[in-house]
């Protein structure tokens, strides 16, 4: 069975059988099938052979409800996520870019969905576009995009601009998806919060949240910049020369074309306010 | 000393950055921006093993500026670095 995806403006095509059909029950995740007829960029088989490999492990953290996932690289430059007791996703790259995606069968729609938001990480890097930790709120038609370390408040800041800002809606609350040429995507990954929309707007600013107590917002210079926005960017990317040599790339392409922010602020509605002026006076 | 090429420099946005990973298992990243100065002693002396005398010949070479200064100017650009783990 195959079945086409268009996520972040890529057509991706997903082959398999029982894994197929979990990952197109995934809530949200039949508003990306695609209807671009575009030539598909990112190729991933589910339910295939990936045998657990012999790797250079290079990060080990958790996912989904307690998963542990390690993430390595072998002699041949393929790049490996074993979750343990699921399943292995393999990114085949000998050393170029990744471009084919296997992952093996995983009944845990959880942990399937992870899979398939790494495999989109580790090829959609290579085209430009990554998932970036965030909530993102949409105002005039153009996007703010709100980062932050997990439990910062940037789902609170993006609920203010609902609250008390017009003309706005949000777009995804967890992990939209950053093109380098600075347009934003909704995606089928948005976290606890099921804001799945199938839409793309200019970003107008990102925003660095920080907890003060007091809200001050100013614009940041090039290096500060790339500090704000790296850390919302997949971590492993960071564990491996030559992603991460991408990956630098990536945000600074994004940084020269998208206004990036700190803001130090309360949870409250003046908040929302002041980087509202701020980022859409201009 | 020496510069630790393990850790590189990178080019980003017309800025020059060089990034430095924890050991230990977090995700943290100290990002450290070179401003002129600073990347020109960076590549003049990548490939050697050299001292602050060095980096105060190079700084007086290429700016107008007294010794005292230069010296100065190289001992922070040094600290800095050795803070930074860059040196080894």
């Amino acid at each position: 069975m195959t079945s086409r995806l268009n996520i972040g403006g890529l057509s991706m095509v997903l082959e398999g059988h029982d894994s197929l059909a979990t990952a197109l029950h995934l809530p949200g995740m039949n508003l990306f099938a695609d209807q671009s007829g575009a030539e598909p960029r990112l190729m991933v088989r589910l339910d295939a052979d990936v045998p657990l490999p012999d790797c250079r492990w290079l990060h080990r953290f958790t996912v989904a409800d307690d998963v542990e996932c390690r993430f390595g690289v072998d002699a041949r430059g393929d790049y490996y996520y074993h979750f343990s007791g699921h399943g292995t996703l393999r990114a085949a790259a000998g050393g170029r870019k990744p471009d084919a995606f296997s992952i093996s069968p995983i009944a845990s729609p959880s942990v399937l969905r992870f899979a398939l938001w790494t495999a989109y990480s580790m090829g959609g890097l290579w085209l430009g576009r990554l998932p970036v930790h965030s909530s993102v709120v949409v105002c005039d038609g153009r996007a703010v995009m709100c980062l932050g370390e997990s439990g910062t408040g940037k789902s609170t800041h993006t609920r203010l601009w609902l609250q008390h800002i017009a003309a706005t809606h949000l777009l995804n609350d967890d992990s939209p998806i950053l093109a380098d040429d600075g347009t934003v995507y909704g995606s089928p990954w948005s976290g606890k919060t099921h804001c799945y929309r199938n839409e793309h707007f200019p970003v107008a600013a990102i925003v660095r949240l920080e907890q003060r107590p007091e809200n001050r917002i100013r614009p940041l210079g090039t290096v500060e910049a790339f500090t704000a926005l790296q850390p919302s960017c997949p971590p492993c990317l960071m564990k491996d020369d030559t992603l991460q040599d991408a990956l630098v790339d990536y945000v600074g392409h994004v940084i020269e074309r998208v206004p990036v922010y700190r803001l130090g602020c309360l949870p409250d509605a003046e908040a929302a306010r002041l980087c509202h002026t701020t980022i859409f006076k201009s | 000393m020496r510069i630790d090429k393990r850790k590189k420099m990178h080019s980003v946005a017309g800025e020059h950055i060089v990034m430095h990973q924890s050991k230990d298992t977090s995700d943290m990243t100290t990002v450290v921006g070179f401003n002129q100065s600073a990347l020109l002693l960076y590549e003049r002396l990548l490939d050697r093993d050299f001292t602050v005398d060095d980096a105060v010949r190079i700084l007086c070479d290429e700016y107008d500026v007294d010794e005292a200064t230069a010296r100065r100017d190289a001992a922070e650009w040094v600290a800095s670095m050795s803070e930074h783990g860059m040196l080894i």
